[in-house]
């Protein structure tokens, strides 16, 4: 069998790695995990010029020293996948911010070919990429590009294909192309992928440019090396200069890593570590100045200002957007068109509705009813299959009917504010409002969608760079956003009776402010810090978009199908085992504690089924309540714990123990507030009507 | 000669004020190192250009928005730096 080619793409986020990833698999793409998160990788193949190339798109990576989840799964992916060449992409304006990653990737011993994309901002900002000069410089292959256009893409396909020929020629080893006469110079040194003999710190004179540190530094590397000894285990696939280099930074995942894989030389390492970070100017902020320093001399060397710069309509708009004047109401209207009119109204409305009542419960449902009953006697198979709470009936039905098309209009809205570089500048004006609650402005994402899914929003938290900041959004989601369906049927309930919508919401705002508050401060570990680039406004690519959008509704699709024919799948062994009445009877009991009438309990009851049954069956009931009961029954259903869809799903994301602790808060605080609201409420109300 | 020049935090610098980076010192090694990353690195011409909501900086062609905390963390000398 033909061996294939691996070639990962690596670089910080928004310097366009998805769209050269695009450029290079065409169709054939598969999103293993959430994408523009966490933890998104992408992989596709591509075939060119008789080769077969697997591409891979790694999350953003801002340097090997990792900080966030993202950059940690980037770096793991290549620790522990063989790659035959590495690919970064660079911004061309930013030359000497990103030069320090290439040379960290070279030092680990990694083939790199360099990208200097956005060369079409470049110009626009009055600068000019001497490409060549690059090359010269970095001793590495380096193609220029304005990838969103196109441009370059042959020329890295064509060097790829190079690579891969002399890859697959017998003798050579995989470290490069070796010496074709289109190689690059300096390739004879070829930074070997995998270091047999002992490593040259400096590398041949032709070689690539590898950075030199001060006296201090270069003698804790070298001790490191000589103590790392021969390759093994999860670090073997980095230099040995790396890991030390790594180790020396104090990056807590490399220091974990080498002292389970070298516990006989580990004291020995750590003494090392210590001694070289002693002082006033410890190593580890030395070697990330050498390397700034050496980016900044070798990007001033190539770059070069040829005019002032112009101000495009994408500058001046992006400036515009972060000022509150310009900027909060832009914010307001992408929030309301955006969010509420196209993913709430268009996606969750008439999308739904059209889904929903005329394909499922139109002709699906009653064609499933129908052969199911044909197909088994029993009534248990029945139940679970098909009617009012079937797997298929219910739960494929939800996944289908209801989740995809707001899943699809958000993810086509959610891509095009992240390709026109919108998201930053969003979090940078809301920052300062979600702070209280312990959340970054990148919060106010899945904070809003909560408002059409909350199922879907939990899942959308994985967009927080924190592990604190998720579990504080899932819990502000479970507690007191409250869903389309959940919201329609409030409106639709609470309006006709002046006053009581400002009451309920007023009441909600409030419990979720005061409990989100004090969630924050409970929780320990300190509040992430906010800082973000704001790259300029660019105008988002049509394909681009389409093809993030899609592969995200595939991947959603795969992920919460599962939660859902979970969930109908509990409702139907609740039934069977006769525990719905069970648990009715005590939801009745605390019912009547907090001054409603009984039969409000089956509201609750369905509300956590099914949220939309539940806020449904509030409106049959609404006619008997009293206005101030009505008002108590909407802030507890509100406040009230998730449906079970989103109660699955955050058990899935946050685990058992967070999950378990958010949802005793939120039942603990939809009952506090009830039975508060239920005492004071009548007594204020008569007060005001009189 | 050598002018002596007013070294702030990006915190306490009006908005249009420029000068060059002297340290990074925010409260954890991580953010500092992202700071660096973002080219707030010693030696680098950072000018403010808004500080409300959120503190905006630049430095060459990057746009940073940082908070208060960490805009405390970078301190800058005041003026031209080159």
């Amino acid at each position: 069998m033909e061996r294939r080619f691996r070639v990962a793409i690596v670089g910080c986020p928004n310097v366009g790695k998805s769209v050269l990833f695009g450029h290079l698999t065409g169709r054939y793409a598969v999103v293993s995990n959430y994408p523009g998160t966490t933890v998104e990788i992408a992989r596709g193949t591509g075939w060119w010029d008789g080769f077969t190339f697997e591409v891979v798109d790694t999350p953003g990576l801002y340097s090997l020293s990792c900080v966030t989840d993202e950059e940690k799964a980037a770096r793991a992916l290549l620790m522990s996948e063989p790659v035959d060449w590495l690919v970064h992409v660079v911004d061309g304006k930013n030359l000497d911010r990103m030069l320090p990653l290439t040379f960290q990737l070279v030092e680990a011993g990694f083939p790199v070919l360099v990208v200097v994309n956005m060369l079409d901002e470049v110009r626009a900002a009055g600068l000019e990429v001497d490409v060549g000069a690059l090359s010269e410089r970095l001793g590495l292959p380096v193609v220029g590009a304005v990838l969103t256009r196109g441009a370059g893409v042959l020329e890295i396909k064509a060097f790829l294909s190079r690579a891969a020929r002399s890859a697959g020629r017998p003798g050579r080893s995989l470290a490069g192309p070796g010496r074709e006469p289109v190689e690059p110079r300096g390739e004879s040194a070829g930074p070997g992928r995998r270091p047999v003999g002992p490593e040259q710190p400096c590398g041949p004179p032709r070689g690539p440019l590898r950075p030199a540190y001060d006296r201090r530094t270069e003698r804790a590397v070298a001790v490191l090396t000589t103590l790392l000894g021969p390759h093994a285990g999860d670090s073997r696939r980095l230099s040995r200069r790396a890991l030390a280099l790594l180790c020396l930074q104090e990056d807590p995942d490399t220091l974990d890593l080498l002292r389970s894989e070298r516990p006989n030389q580990w004291p020995e390492m750590a003494r090392v570590v210590t001694e070289s970070n002693r002082g006033p100017h410890p190593v580890r902020h030395r070697i990330p100045l050498a390397l700034h320093h050496l980016a900044r001399e070798v990007a001033s060397a190539c770059v070069r200002r040829v005019s002032d710069p112009h101000p495009t309509p994408g500058r001046v708009l992006g400036d515009l957007l972060m000022r509150p004047v310009v900027g909060l109401p832009v914010l307001a209207g992408v929030v309301y068109f955006g969010l509420y009119r196209f993913v709430g109204r268009f996606g969750a409305g008439t999308l739904v509705d059209a889904l929903d009542r005329v394909l499922f419960l139109g002709l699906v449902n009653p064609w499933l009813d129908r052969t199911v009953d044909r197909l088994f006697a029993s009534e248990v198979w029945r139940e679970l299959l098909a009617h009012e709470y079937g797997v298929l009936t219910l739960g494929l039905r939800y996944a289908v009917a209801i989740v995809l098309p707001i899943v699809g209009t958000f993810f086509l809205m959610f891509s095009l504010l992240e390709d026109s570089g919108y998201l930053p500048r969003l979090a940078l004006l809301v920052d300062r409002v979600l702070k209280p609650l312990g959340l970054s402005g990148r919060a106010l994402i899945p904070l809003t969608l909560g408002l059409c899914c909350g199922t879907m929003a939990t899942l959308v938290t994985r967009t927080l760079e924190t592990r604190r900041e998720r579990v504080l959004a899932t819990f502000v989601l479970a507690l007191g956003v409250p869903c389309s369906a959940q919201l329609g049927v409030m409106m639709g309930v609470l309006s006709g009776r002046p006053g009581a919508l400002g009451v309920w919401a007023l009441c909600v705002a409030g419990a979720l402010v005061a409990t989100g508050s004090a969630a924050a401060r409970l929780l320990p570990g300190r509040a992430a810090p906010f800082f973000t680039e704001v790259p300029p406004l660019r105008l988002p690519h049509p394909r681009n978009v389409w093809r993030k959008t899609a592969a995200r509704m595939v991947w959603y699709f795969r992920e919460v199908l599962p939660v859902f024919l979970a969930a109908s799948a509990i409702i139907w062994l609740g039934r069977m085992a006769g525990l719905l009445p069970a648990v009715l009877a005590g939801l009745a009991a605390v019912c009547v504690r907090l001054g409603l009438p009984k039969e409000t309990a089956v509201v609750y009851l369905f509300g956590f089924l099914r949220r939309d049954y539940g806020a449904a069956g509030l409106y049959d009931l609404a006619p008997a309540l009293s206005t101030p009961s009505l008002v108590v029954a909407s802030v507890t259903l509100t406040l009230f714990v998730p449906c079970l869809a989103q109660t699955v799903l955050m058990y899935r994301e946050r685990g058992p123990v967070a999950a378990t602790a958010i949802l005793a808060a939120a039942l603990g605080t939809a009952l506090g507030s009830g039975y508060v609201l239920g005492r004071i409420l009548p007594l204020v109300w008569e007060g005001l009507s009189w | 000669m050598v002018r002596r020049r007013a070294l702030v935090t990006a915190a306490a610098m009006r908005p249009g004020e420029a000068g060059e980076v002297i340290a990074v010192e925010a409260p954890d090694p991580d953010s500092s190192r992202r700071l660096f990353a973002l080219g707030l690195v010693p030696g680098a011409r950072l000018t403010l250009v808004q500080c409300f909501p959120a503190y905006v900086v630049k430095a060459g062609e990057t746009t940073v928005a940082l908070d208060r905390e960490m805009a405390e963390s970078v301190w800058v000398a005041l003026g031209k730096g080159r």
